[in-house]
């Protein structure tokens, strides 16, 4: 089914900058005149706020569950806010989609064929963009952010027994989860952005990867 | 046991962090502080150096030496009474809070004046003003620690996420200019 509107999905680590680059491309095609909303994981009305409130809980479950609590989430937020405004011609923005739930569990040995099956029958992206940065620049961001915040053991892949040090897991494991969002994002035609440029180069980058899709739908921008 | 599960936490999730990444970080106390503190309490130093085992040397250590007298001033005129554990009265070694204090912090200052012979710590005279104690305590970072050695992830990135959509006006945006 083709639907007129456009499926746009950015993915990518904690802390890469996904969410600051959903919203800075859907302000710019706001600014185009095109109506946009924005999805991504543990978002949906639904299963949000239990997810976002039991995220701990969560990593402790078993992983088909933990899967198809994810994939509960996503469905819902794509049936009723994604599909009906695609079907408007909105753009969808997804922060998240279903790369970031399935590469988490393969980079744990976990099948990830069958978590792409609990994904089956869901809009294609229109266009995939795949945000990467090296482990330190993603340890300096969430260090010397808004506030100082301390490593927590799940973005540290503590579960994984990489080493007994936090940081040194931490760093373990974002160089493996970068480098399963970079072959596993070549493989579905994403484009992979680095965030070590400036936020508005990198904006640069996810603009012309996005444009020809939004082409025809762009209006000239007026100070009106 | 619990100061050092307390320390245990922000050392693994705090202090190796930011140094992994090239950051500075400045501890108020350290565990020399439990050196003084336990090792005063008669627990083995040996005991307290096995327990922080983890947590290696700094770069600098600055100990602010003042006179008993002058830190028993400093604590009397901010409040009329000594807390418990402060003067030292758990040990039982007299029934008067300040006399407790005293001996208490007599026997810290030794331990700390043993560290500093030994080099582990740099003791540093802060009698006076803060501004003269901050000038004192400059000019001891200042011969001691290399900043050029340090490797610094440009801090613009680290304040990206803070960028608000209005921060960009469409209208006028023509790129964010070419990679360096």
């Amino acid at each position: 089914m083709t639907l007129p509107g456009k499926l746009i999905v950015i993915e990518g680590p904690d802390h890469v900058g996904r969410t600051i680059h959903a919203r800075l491309l859907s302000a710019r095609l706001k600014a185009h005149g095109i109506a946009t909303h924005t999805i991504g994981l543990a978002r949906s009305d639904l299963m949000g706020a239990l997810v976002k409130s039991h995220t701990a809980d969560i990593h402790q479950l078993n992983w088909r569950t933990r899967s198809l609590l994810y994939a509960t989430d996503l469905h819902d937020q794509i049936k009723h806010e994604a599909e009906p405004l695609l079907s408007a011609g909105f753009v969808v923005i997804a922060d998240r989609y279903t790369l970031t739930p399935r590469i988490r569990e393969e980079v744990r040995g976990r099948d990830g064929k069958w978590i792409t099956s609990l994904y089956s029958g869901i809009p294609e992206p229109d266009a995939l963009v795949v945000l990467h940065a090296g482990p330190r620049r993603l340890l300096n961001r969430i260090m010397f952010g808004e506030r100082l915040e301390a490593l927590n053991h799940f973005e540290a892949g503590m579960d994984l027994a990489l080493s007994n040090s936090i940081t040194s897991s931490f760093l373990q494991y974002q160089k493996t989860l970068r480098q399963a969002f970079q072959t596993e994002g070549k493989k579905l035609g994403a484009t992979l952005i680095p965030t070590r440029l400036t936020v508005e180069q990198v904006h640069d980058k996810i603009w012309n990867a996005v444009e020809s899709v939004v082409e025809e739908m762009l209006q000239p921008i007026t100070d009106g | 046991m619990v100061h050092a599960a307390d320390f245990a936490d922000r050392w693994a999730r705090q202090i190796e962090p930011v140094l992994e990444i090239g950051g500075i970080v400045i501890c108020d106390r350290y565990k020399y502080t439990a050196m003084a503190r336990d090792g005063s309490r008669d627990v083995p130093l040996e005991t307290i150096e096995a327990t922080y085992a983890f947590a290696r040397e700094p770069d600098l250590t600055l100990y602010f030496d003042v006179p008993v007298d002058v830190s028993f001033d400093r604590i009397a005129r901010g409040r009329p009474k000594l807390k418990f554990y402060e003067a030292g009265m758990d040990m039982g070694w007299t029934t008067d809070p300040f006399e407790s204090y005293r001996i208490f912090q007599g026997r810290v200052s030794d331990i700390y004046s043993d560290l500093v012979k030994m080099g582990r710590i740099t003791r540093l005279d802060a009698i006076g003003t803060v501004s003269e104690v901050q000038s004192r305590v400059r000019e001891v970072f200042e011969d001691n620690i290399d900043l050029s050695s340090v490797q610094v992830i440009d801090q613009s990135d680290r304040f990206a996420q803070n960028l608000s959509e209005s921060d960009i006006d469409w209208l006028t945006y023509s790129g964010g200019g070419e990679e360096e």
